[in-house]
């Protein structure tokens, strides 16, 4: 009996390190597919094809937001702090879209425009009462945090 | 670990804690309830959205633990035979299953408003739904055969099986880049969230987890004399025949 | 109090999510009750079924089973519904 015991407990600890190998080897293998966007600096590496459909994530440029005559299309620049990319966009922005904060545009790249079809702001992890952030900035403090978006793998 | 074995002392022990949990749940859900509606500051981002995050991350958090209670069940379960464990990994399944689908119904409602978007595909939304997958395959699984003892094993087996999930959907905003973000209480440096909105997260973390104790401890109440029953059924049958 | 209502124009996302937190945690209070309940009456009908005790003067018939050899607690049955 203690034997069998013993047993069980070996398959399950062998049973718990063979599906941990093989999730962690299946999650890298699919990697590429796991990444939910690119951030601009890897989509002008990889040379992207023209008129084929991915993410763009990054920060919205400082200064870059303009909105555009027709009063719906807007652009601005997306970067990863290294290179930024134009994106232009027509349609509503979500209510967390800023400038200085994360973003997440989906579309394809035409003559060096990333012309998105959807943009969805992306949340950093940073939580605070509007007070602080004022008193923060006011002091000169307040550090947008570079929000380490562009978590891309070398 | 075979003190705790015993069906007879498990109650006991169930019965001893329980006024105490329900004490608990009954003082930490009205004071969470006012920090998070009403005693606490708007966002400086999110605005008033951020509410929503101090029922949010509790039912996440215990989405994970719950799953990890059940993985850790259904091992002393299947190695030790211990013979209430695999009670309390039933007993934990539904109310699992319930907190990750607030976790992800309050997120989607979140997601809309800020992000944009009701649901994406991105690494930590899609590995929630997969949690929740596992937990009703768990209570599909435990049920699906006519011998308990069976249902039991098979589906202990799919919980410690599924457990891997777990850590990722932990740190798939760290592995992989994803539209949710990261971690702002449980990492390395200070929290990223202020005091005046992290207490009102600790003490709702707390009620929901109170809560969820003394459902369980229900529930688990309840599987032991369905077992019971399920022994005498079949001495009366015995007898008969 | 209507500022507080409003939610800051969110209303329908932050009250939307504590609603279905209320009801999906009353939904599990429920279950778990009704759960109890049932494996306690039927405990009472199988005692009331069995033949008389092994162990003398152990149980009344008709008094509801548990393995807990104390009465059951009321406690124990009548709370679990959410807050």
């Amino acid at each position: 009996m203690r034997l069998r015991k013993r047993q069980r407990m070996a398959v399950l600890v062998l049973a718990l390190i063979g599906i941990g190998t093989a999730t962690a080897l299946t999650l890298t293998a699919f990697e590429d597919n796991l990444v939910f966007f690119h951030a601009p600096t890897d989509v002008i590496a990889k040379a992207v094809p023209a008129e084929r459909r991915f993410r763009l994530g990054g920060l919205v440029e400082e200064g870059s937001v303009q909105r555009q005559a027709d009063g719906v299309t807007v652009t601005f620049r997306v970067t990863d702090t290294v290179t930024s990319l134009p994106v232009r966009y027509t349609g509503v922005l979500p209510d967390l879209f800023r400038e200085g904060q994360g973003v997440v545009a989906e579309g394809s790249l035409r003559e060096g425009v990333f012309v998105a079809r959807e943009v969805l702001a992306r949340h950093d992890e940073n939580y605070m009462p509007k007070e602080v952030a004022d008193a923060l900035k006011a002091a000169g403090q307040f550090k947008p945090e570079p929000p380490a978006l562009p978590r891309e793998r070398p | 670990m075979h003190r705790y074995a015993n069906p007879a002392r498990t109650l006991r022990i169930v019965a001893a804690l329980f006024p105490w949990i329900a004490g608990a749940t009954a003082l930490l859900f009205p004071l969470g309830l006012y920090l998070a509606l009403a005693g606490s500051p708007a966002d400086y981002q999110q605005g008033e959205t951020v509410r929503i995050m101090y029922v949010h991350v509790p039912a996440a958090w215990l989405a994970m633990f719950i799953y990890s209670v059940m993985a850790v069940s259904s091992a002393l379960a299947l190695v030790w035979r211990h013979p209430v464990a695999e009670l309390s990994a039933r007993a934990a399944a539904p109310l699992g299953a319930g907190f990750t689908a607030v976790c992800l119904a309050t997120g989607a409602l979140w997601g809309q408003p800020m992000w944009g978007t009701w649901w994406v595909w991105d690494a930590r939304l899609t590995s929630v739904l997969v949690l929740f997958f596992l937990y009703l395959g768990y209570i599909a699984l435990a049920d699906a055969f006519d011998d308990p003892e069976r249902g039991g094993r098979a589906a202990g087996i799919l919980a410690i099986v599924g457990w891997v999930n777990v850590p990722i959907v932990k740190f798939s905003v760290d592995w992989w880049n994803t539209l949710h973000q990261p971690a702002s209480v449980t990492r390395l440096d200070a929290p990223a969230i202020h005091p005046d909105m992290l207490w009102p997260l600790i003490v709702m973390a707390a009620a929901f987890t109170a809560l969820f104790t003394l459902l369980w401890m229900i529930r688990l109440r309840a599987e032991l004399i369905e077992r019971r029953n399920r022994v005498v059924e079949a001495s009366l049958a015995e007898g008969l025949a | 109090m209507t500022d507080w209502i409003a939610m800051g124009g969110y209303a329908a996302y932050v009250w939307g999510s504590y609603a279905v937190t209320a009801l999906t945690v009353a939904g599990l209070g429920l279950l778990a009750v009704v759960k109890l309940r049932r494996a306690e009456r039927r405990a009472a009908e199988l005692d009331a079924l069995r033949p008389r005790p092994r162990r003398a003067g152990a149980r009344k018939a008709g008094e509801a089973t548990s393995l807990d050899q104390r009465p059951p607690q009321p406690g124990a049955s009548e709370q679990g519904a959410s807050p």
